[in-house]
């Protein structure tokens, strides 16, 4: 098992490798689209940015926790996206026949999706992740203990592992009808849309929603709000927020479950 | 000229008709736009939170702001800059070049057709839009007026801008990363999420000085109220002066594209 488990992530890495060396043989385009994906992540920062310039907080929130909440989130979106973009254009692996291919080939199919991606756009999300929890880390009041530090570490890569499963439910999906774009586009839009912003903003039936029927709130909300001792506003147990990491593995394992039934149905598209 | 016209409107046809066989994409970019409104109006209610007037501005005129400028903010997304570089990589441009038509003009053709079934669309979901962030009548007969003819000239810009960011492709093949830079950058400092009256003065200042304020900030900020008079007339007179300038460097920028396109062979 653990020989098995070796051997997959070392194959793992050799395609990531040679998926982003392919990506930088278009020099023009490596620093283009790096910066394209810092200004999606940062166009949304620089309007929370303007906005508490003017108005100081949002819902008790200061830019210096709201960064932190915005970091985290991103730095859970580009984990995901770095490790796993390839997995989002299973549409396009499935119609071209990449997917035949992939199932003949004596690697996990799931690790060679998510490698077969020659964007660099998860660069350009990861470097405004950083920046922006850069600076959230110098503005906002946070414990550093060695518990909550590892406490952190552990809600991101859950964070990561949330978002991931819902792209590999989309995938799985795609084995079967195919055309998910539009799906996979809302759904990783209220991720993007709703993710990122304290939600107790909405009222609680919103929070509720966002947290047991779309898990948005664990992705970065729930956890932070426990990290920055916010947990007063919540309409949710705030115990939740510590089990983000749990969810996200729990998640993760039933996507990649669900994956590799309906990886079982494939018919292909007759190629 | 009848000829040409009438090629131009076949080209607005044929946007319109590829446009239609995506409809699931249209529902969805229109989920997206609602899905941000809710979010915008919220975040921003949550801010006024206590107060009536901020920068001269009321909560509800904000929000009816926010909800018609994420309406308004569809129009920067069109597919025309991926049309032209998909284009451009398979050699198809060649036959677009070689039609009895300007390219630029084909192009433009192509834009307006996008434009008119995301308006048809936007139209259909304006109520909801008003139902999940707000909306009012516009603030008086003047800027109810003004509105669509600010509106206009927004599309205008957008549309040059677009095509502009497009013509990239006969150097760079590849125009991905430009044209997400572009929609990101250009609907920020439009006033898509943020009326400009609350940007810090450096901001504003560089926002004042760039076109992409006409395809947003300007006609919402007619529309309540914001800007009027003086203000107003003199934006139109900005707003057109830089659509004569932009279409001067598109002609500019055509004509050495083409002539690296006969460099290449073809």
């Amino acid at each position: 098992m653990a020989h098995r488990l070796r051997r997959e992530i070392r194959l793992y890495l050799i395609l990531r490798g040679a998926a982003l060396r392919a990506a930088t043989q278009y020099r023009g385009n490596v620093l283009t689209t790096m910066l394209a994906g810092a200004a999606y992540q940062g166009s949304g920062f620089a309007f929370v940015w303007v906005l508490l310039h003017t108005f100081g907080t949002v819902a008790g929130w200061s830019l210096g926790q709201i960064a932190f909440l915005y970091g985290m989130r991103l730095l859970s979106h580009a984990l995901w996206l770095v490790t796993m973009d390839g997995v989002g254009l299973s549409d396009v692996a499935i119609r071209e026949g990449q997917l035949d291919r992939m199932l003949l080939r004596p690697a996990n199919p799931l690790v060679q999706l998510a490698t077969n991606t020659r964007s660099l756009m998860p660069f350009g999300d990861l470097s405004m992740a950083i920046l922006v929890f850069g600076i959230a880390l110098t503005v906002a009041d946070v414990d550093w203990s060695p518990a909550a530090v590892l406490f952190l570490v552990l809600a991101v890569i859950g964070g990561a592992q949330v978002e991931a499963s819902v792209v590999v439910v989309i995938a799985g999906l795609s084995v079967r009808i195919l055309d998910t774009w539009a799906f996979r586009l809302m759904m990783l839009d209220a991720f993007d849309t709703l993710g990122s912003y304290p939600l107790s903003i909405f009222g609680s039936g919103v929070q509720r929603t966002l947290t047991y029927v779309l898990p948005v709130a664990f992705v970065a909300f729930l956890p932070a709000s426990v990290v920055l001792g916010r947990t007063g506003q919540l309409a949710v147990p705030a115990w939740l927020g510590y089990l983000t990491p749990v969810v996200g593995a729990t998640l993760f394992t039933l996507a990649y479950l669900f994956w590799k039934r309906q990886l079982r149905g494939y018919q292909g598209v007759g190629h | 000229m009848r000829r040409a016209l009438r090629g131009y409107r076949a080209y607005v046809r044929a946007a319109v008709a590829i446009r239609l066989q995506y409809r699931i994409t249209i529902f969805a970019s229109a989920a997206v736009t609602l899905l941000w409104i809710l979010l915008v109006t919220r975040v921003w209610s949550a801010a006024y939170q206590g107060r009536d007037t901020v920068a001269g501005l009321s909560r509800e005129s904000t929000v009816v702001y926010l909800t018609l400028a994420s309406l308004q903010a569809i129009v920067i997304n069109s597919p025309l800059m991926w049309i032209m570089a998909a284009r451009v990589r398979s050699g198809e441009v060649v036959f677009d070049i070689s039609r009895p038509l300007g390219y630029p003009g084909q192009m433009l053709a192509l834009q307006a057709g996008t434009s008119v079934t995301q308006i048809a669309v936007t139209l259909l979901v304006v109520p909801l839009a008003g139902l999940i962030g707000g909306l009012s009548g516009p603030a008086g007969l003047a800027a109810g007026l003004l509105y669509p003819v600010a509106l206009l000239l927004g599309w205008m810009l957008n549309g040059l801008l677009s095509l502009l960011i497009g013509l990239t492709a006969f150097w760079t093949v590849e125009n991905t990363g430009i044209a997400v830079l572009y929609r990101f950058v250009a609907a920020f400092l439009a006033g898509a999420s943020v009326p400009l009256v609350f940007f810090p003065a450096p901001l504003r200042a560089v926002a004042d000085a760039l076109p992409f304020r006409y395809i947003v900030y300007q006609p919402a900020a007619i529309y309540i109220g914001q800007v009027n008079g003086p203000a107003a007339r003199d934006g139109f007179v900005v707003a057109a002066g830089w659509i004569v300038l932009l279409s001067g460097l598109t002609a500019l920028v055509w004509r050495q594209a083409y002539r690296r396109t006969v460099v290449h062979g073809g």
